[in-house]
């Protein structure tokens, strides 16, 4: 399992240089923009979205909207708190749209591994792992998610998530104290006698 | 252990991880086992753990190519297209013009004063050839008035004396009056009024430098 924990890399110093050429138009300076932020954005959205189709449709999204609104970005917020602002409502947009689309008749559950008959994939733990990750992610309410991937994946201060999120910092603080100790007893190994958390066929609740 | 206490707990526990985090603590690394974490911490640390395995990443090649498409989207509709248009993810609120919505306003209010000058001037009967800059009518006076013909007309003239001529243009008729503007009671013609027409000529033009202001506006 490959992990890469702890603290980000910050931006790097010639960051503030690079935006200002980006905002000039200069699209070499934009691409390496993105660039340094892609693959946190990408996790970002592959940990709020559920499919993988709407995962990368986010991720496109949110570089778009990212690329194109450097221009008009004023500085008032750190560029990647912005950025994750940003990433984050593509995202919301994504789930939004997904719930509006029609489910096919074969896609309406979640796939469960057979506790029979596993397939090959499923055997493998990382599959495992990354299905139970899944599963635990999309138990989660909504608001409690992005809260938690904001500050567990993203590593954004409590205050640039109020910020991104639009609510107090003690809401912020609430939201992820609850969602920390729902993944966590999600994903808590299952002891003998005890039933497995509760799988995310569910759509997930909105406040 | 009650609710209140349960979410006490998450609290502390969820301070207790940031504090952890903050000191570069992993699941499995020395700060975490050595600290003997309270179980709950160090499932919810574990979890963070989870949540960044980065198994399911792009491929760097993919995500490489979506950063290029988007910087050349960004480049080439710089020209014409508003950073702020596009997909609706783009809501922060730096990118929002705040001009446009008073720009709306002072358009609709202009459009509804040019409206009412158009009215007053079609309920006056078009008799607006007074001078512009004439006083204002004074209000009718009692037993002063001037009656209306039957299609609701209102003769044009009083007399100085206040004393209507049902012919209209009585001797010591000063000068014309027109109906009362905007007044819904268009039989009563202003005693004392020297030069009416005036303000109804006035909305006239502003109803004419409003269009253009919208016209200008709307260009």
């Amino acid at each position: 399992m490959t992990r890469a924990p702890g603290p980000r890399p910050s931006a790097p110093p010639d960051e503030h240089a690079l935006l200002q050429r980006a905002r000039a138009g200069d699209e070499r300076a934009v691409e390496d923009l993105l660039a340094s932020h892609a693959e946190q954005v990408h996790a970002v959205c592959r940990r709020l979205c559920r499919d993988p189709d709407d995962v990368q449709d986010a991720t496109q999204d949110a570089l778009f909207a990212i690329a194109r609104g450097l221009a008009d970005f004023d500085g008032r917020s750190a560029l990647s708190t912005w950025i994750y602002r940003v990433t984050t409502n593509a995202c919301l947009d994504e789930l939004r749209r997904r719930r509006r689309r029609p489910v096919p008749i074969d896609d309406g559950a979640r796939p469960e591994p057979a506790s029979t008959e596993p397939s090959p994939a499923e055997q493998a733990v990382g599959a495992e792992r990354r299905r139970a990750i899944r599963v635990a992610l999309d138990a989660l309410p909504e608001e409690f998610r992005v809260a938690v991937v904001l500050r567990d994946v993203a590593d954004l201060e409590y205050g640039a998530i109020s910020e991104i999120l639009g609510v107090p910092i003690g809401t912020v603080r609430s939201r992820i104290a609850r969602g920390r100790s729902r993944l966590a007893t999600a994903l808590a190994p299952a002891e003998p006698g005890t039933d497995p958390p509760p799988s995310a066929s569910h759509p997930t609740e909105m406040t | 252990m009650s609710e209140p206490d349960d979410e006490a707990h998450n609290e502390q526990a969820s301070a207790t991880l940031d504090a952890l985090i903050a000191a570069g603590a992993t699941g499995d690394s020395p700060e975490a086992t050595a600290a003997g974490l309270e179980p709950r911490v160090a499932a919810m640390l574990a979890a963070r753990d989870a949540l960044r395995d980065d198994d399911d990443a792009l491929a760097p090649e993919a995500l490489a190519a979506m950063v290029r498409s988007a910087a050349q989207a960004a480049s080439s509709s710089s020209a014409g297209l508003h950073p702020a248009q596009g997909i609706e993810a783009d809501r922060a609120p730096a990118n929002r013009s705040g001009a446009r919505p008073w720009l709306a306003a002072a358009a609709a209010l202009i459009v509804a004063v040019a409206g009412l000058g158009l009215w007053v001037t079609r309920q006056s009967g078009g008799d607006t050839t007074e001078s512009a800059d004439a006083p204002a009518p004074a209000m009718s006076a009692k037993g002063a008035t001037a009656p209306g013909d039957a299609a609701g007309n209102v003769p044009n003239t009083v007399t100085t004396s206040g004393a209507a001529s049902s012919a209209g243009g009585a001797p010591g008729t000063v000068t014309a009056v027109s109906p009362a503007e905007g007044s819904m009671d268009a039989a009563a013609p202003r005693v004392g009024a020297v030069a009416a027409g005036g303000p109804v000529q006035a909305l006239g033009a502003a109803a004419r430098e409003g269009a253009a202001i919208v016209a200008l506006a709307l260009r």
